[in-house]
């Protein structure tokens, strides 16, 4: 009996772990759990990513995950090549192809996060060819790098020392980089345990004043936010008083970028920068510090920046989730149809 | 791999059940690999560090059998020179480096030593320590040399104790892996319970403290004496819990598994004078330096002075160990002055001495020597001399609206959970009584209030 009990212990764990370890598996697995609404269907994002972080029950939302599409109603020529390289507030939102942008006759998504991928080499063609670069307003001082640009665009040699590339070797076939959040994922995102993660959330705010750690709840406490973008002491914060330097410091990066963009065969360079919801959904009572709008100034016209601000301004909090570091599929159309304003104009 | 990770479940989960499905000649390969497994999760390339020690050890081990007198000693010597050496290179190479320096920078030359970059290989103080205890006691003829090479790797690498302790010696542990430990139900709830207990102590204790510490620490200049004092007071406990924790984990992880680790903490702050606390404090250290340091330099078998300087060296010696840092180099040194004005007053003031109090004053030693402790973790948490002066300044201001960085509600919730601990201490009870019904409550408090953040063991570093 004992020897069966060892066995089925030794069994699912090892079930688990191999799940876990496999990049395969648990893409299957995230595709079966997000479909299923039921006890055993995921609890974490789809209720909204920060919903998934905090467990707070008030913040539980049902998240419209379909997306955009034919957003390009558009019968000219279609010239351009696009690649876009962004990150969740586009492939999470928008249909990445032709359908939604005009002129389009190509369009190529790289997310930033993706790693190891063939660089994203320009072909030959009659066509405008055409970068786009996104990033939101929290991420941009560490997006807007020729470093981070480089590897995608061309093969980067590796000039690490022996015992680094052979430790991240050794590392890298002996465990899983995302090993513990798969597990997590794994073994509690499920929504049977919803009530009990709300449960100590719940205690944790009411008896100890306390969430998570990387959210934090808005002044008039509709809306989560990201923690980052609330505290004023850092970088990606609305609220960080951004000086005149550090703006200069940045648009000088963008420059970089965009000449090192333009060498490897791209005709226009668009940069955008997503500012965070906490800008339009205004439910602070200190004012946001404009960051995208100040750096357009300083930028003028040596790159091409496409500052969303006004059109997302026009929808207020309604081009956004309550407990999503998103905007909604309002907020996205509303930037898609300024960036195909653009596009016309190229 | 920290054991207050899924990794570990998981890890602990497969170990622990092939350990008892396999017949007992193949369990000690098992161990051995699950044991590389968990150190290489750290930094897998080190893995080598440990092999170059084992190698020198082993071989050290089976020669210092063999040889007498002059040739004993040889292989002694090399053998505590290659640990001494390794611990040397890549713990202490940057500050004695960056000293020298300092110090030719101070007499006006310019000479800048080259430094290292390179991290510091998880537990590497332990391990050696470990290893360096195998090696002295086959010198003294209290082990024998073992000649399997796969159950002397595995005493160096043992998982549950690798990167923490508790630091074991070989007549303690080698014998244990050549027993065939059967399945025992009393025992393993006995384990489990003890890693539970562990896992309380970490996350809903330490990591809780760990809130309130790090946010007064963090911003010393603004902060008001009280303030100061409670940050303080939570981070012995902090540290306390986080060791501990550590320690109840290792001995509880191998005690499911049949194996009996030594006793690491015995209720530390309930001690009554600094030499009790040191004998309840990361026991298997302070016996290690009592064995292999105090005793060598002759104890207190000596003169007054030379016994005083032999305890002042040992805990300089201690205070180093912990970090290449000054301020650790004072902690030590601290504990050793405080033992040294004990130890003058209860000669001279025989009524003055902890020794026989009881009742009120036995408390009052009590309190006082939390007090000691507690001043000198400053030193141990502060590793910078311009901010250990802000600290001590700051604690005369009583007037402040610095951030705890903690609601007043989870303050007196820390109190409790600190009260609990010590009332915990003084039972110490072994046993879960209706250990299948009780299990769950524990593991849903552990869940309720706990701060899952992964943060890493304290005594990682060493």
């Amino acid at each position: 009996m004992r020897k069966v009990l060892a066995f089925s212990v030794l069994l699912f764990f090892l079930g688990v772990l191999g799940l876990s370890s496999s990049e395969p598996a648990m893409r299957w697995l995230s595709h079966e759990r997000y479909q299923d609404d039921g006890l055993l269907g995921s609890d974490k994002y789809r209720f909204g990513d920060l919903y998934g972080l905090s467990y707070l029950p008030a913040f539980r939302l049902y998240k419209d995950t379909t997306l955009i599409r034919n957003q390009a109603l558009f019968d000219g020529n279609r010239d351009i090549d696009l690649t876009i390289l962004g990150d969740s507030y586009l492939f999470s939102y928008v249909q990445m192809d032709t359908s939604n942008f005009v002129r389009a006759k190509k369009v190529t998504f790289r997310r930033w996060s993706d790693s190891n991928l063939e660089p994203l080499c320009v072909r030959p063609s009659g066509n405008k060819k055409v970068l786009l670069i996104e990033t939101v307003e929290r991420n941009a001082w560490m997006i807007l790098n020729l470093d981070r640009l480089k590897p995608q665009l061309e093969k980067v040699t590796n000039d690490k020392p022996w015992y680094d590339s052979f430790n991240e070797f050794l590392f890298e076939h002996i465990y899983h980089p995302q090993l513990e959040q798969n597990l997590d994922f794994t073994l509690f995102n499920q929504q049977l345990f919803s009530p009990l993660k709300s449960l100590k959330a719940i205690i944790n705010l009411e008896v100890f004043n306390r969430s998570s750690t990387d959210v934090a709840i808005s002044e008039n406490g509709d809306f989560l936010y990201m923690r980052e973008t609330v505290d004023s002491t850092q970088r990606s914060s609305s609220f960080y008083p951004m000086t005149k330097d550090e703006l200069h410091e940045l648009g000088d990066r963008m420059l970089v970028m965009n000449q090192y963009a333009k060498s490897k065969g791209y005709d226009e360079v668009i940069f955008v920068i997503i500012p965070n919801p906490i800008v339009f959904t205004k439910t602070e009572s200190k004012a946001s510090n404009q960051f995208v709008p100040k750096l357009t100034t300083v930028l003028g016209d040596k790159v091409r920046l496409l500052d969303p601000t006004k059109p997302l301004m026009v929808g207020g909090k309604q081009y956004f989730f309550k407990s999503d570091s998103h905007w909604n599929q309002k907020g996205a159309r509303a930037w898609l149809a300024q960036l195909n304003q653009q596009l016309l104009a190229l | 791999m920290v054991f207050n990770s899924l990794q570990f479940l998981v890890f602990f989960g497969i170990v622990t059940s092939a350990y008892f499905l396999l017949a007992h000649r193949f369990r000690w390969i098992l161990l051995l690999a699950a044991s590389c497994y968990f150190y290489m999760a750290f930094q897998p390339v080190y893995l080598g560090i440990l092999g170059f020690t084992i190698i020198v050890d082993y071989y050290a081990g089976i020669y210092l059998e063999k040889f007498k007198g002059r040739s004993k000693k040889l292989f002694l010597a090399a053998s505590l020179l290659a640990n001494i050496g390794v611990l040397a290179f890549f713990k202490y190479f940057g500050f004695f480096t960056g000293n020298l320096t300092a110090v030719a920078d101070l007499l006006g030359y310019s000479w800048h030593f080259p430094t290292l970059s390179i991290l510091l290989p998880i537990g590497l103080s332990f391990h050696t320590f470990q290893a360096m205890s195998y090696t002295i006691e086959v010198y003294r003829g209290h082990q024998k040399a073992e000649r399997n090479f796969g159950i002397y790797c595995l005493y160096v690498m043992f998982y549950p104790q690798l990167v923490a302790g508790p630091i074991e010696r070989p007549q303690n542990l080698i014998h244990q892996f050549y027993r065939e430990h059967c399945w025992d139900t009393a025992r393993v709830q006995a384990g489990l319970f003890q890693m539970l207990q562990g896992l309380f102590k970490k996350v809903v204790i330490a990591d809780r403290l760990a809130i309130l510490v790090d946010s007064v620490y963090g911003s010393l200049a603004i902060q008001s004496g009280s303030n100061l004092i409670l940050a303080s007071v939570f981070y012995s406990f902090q540290i306390y819990c986080d060791f501990s924790g550590y320690s109840d984990m290792a001995i509880g992880a191998a005690k499911v598994m049949g194996f009996d680790l030594m006793t690491n903490f015995n209720a530390p702050y309930t001690a009554k004078s600094i030499p009790d606390f040191w004998r309840r404090w990361h026991i298997s250290l302070s016996t290690w330096f009592k064995d292999y340091v105090y005793f060598s330099l002759g104890g207190n078998r000596v003169s007054v002075p030379r016994w005083y300087l032999n305890i002042l060296i040992v805990f300089v010696i201690s205070g180093f160990w912990h970090g290449a840092s000054w301020n650790f180099v004072i902690w030590g040194a601290l504990h050793g002055v405080f033992q040294l004005i004990g130890l003058t007053i209860s000669r001279y003031v025989p009524s003055l001495s902890p020794d026989k109090a009881s009742g009120i004053s036995l408390r009052l030693f009590q309190i006082w020597t939390f007090v000691l402790v507690s001043l000198a973790w400053v030193f141990f948490r502060i590793p910078h001399f311009s901010q250990i002066k802000i600290y001590f300044t700051r604690l005369f201001h009583w007037h402040s609206d610095a951030p705890l960085g903690m609601h007043l509600n989870e303050v007196i919730f820390c109190l409790g959970l600190i009260l609990g601990l010590q009332i915990w201490d003084k039972l110490q009870p072994k046993k879960l009584p209706y250990f299948w019904f009780t299990l769950p409550v524990i593991v849903l408090l552990i869940y309720f209030f706990g701060v899952f953040n992964l943060k890493q063991f304290i005594y990682f570093q060493f």
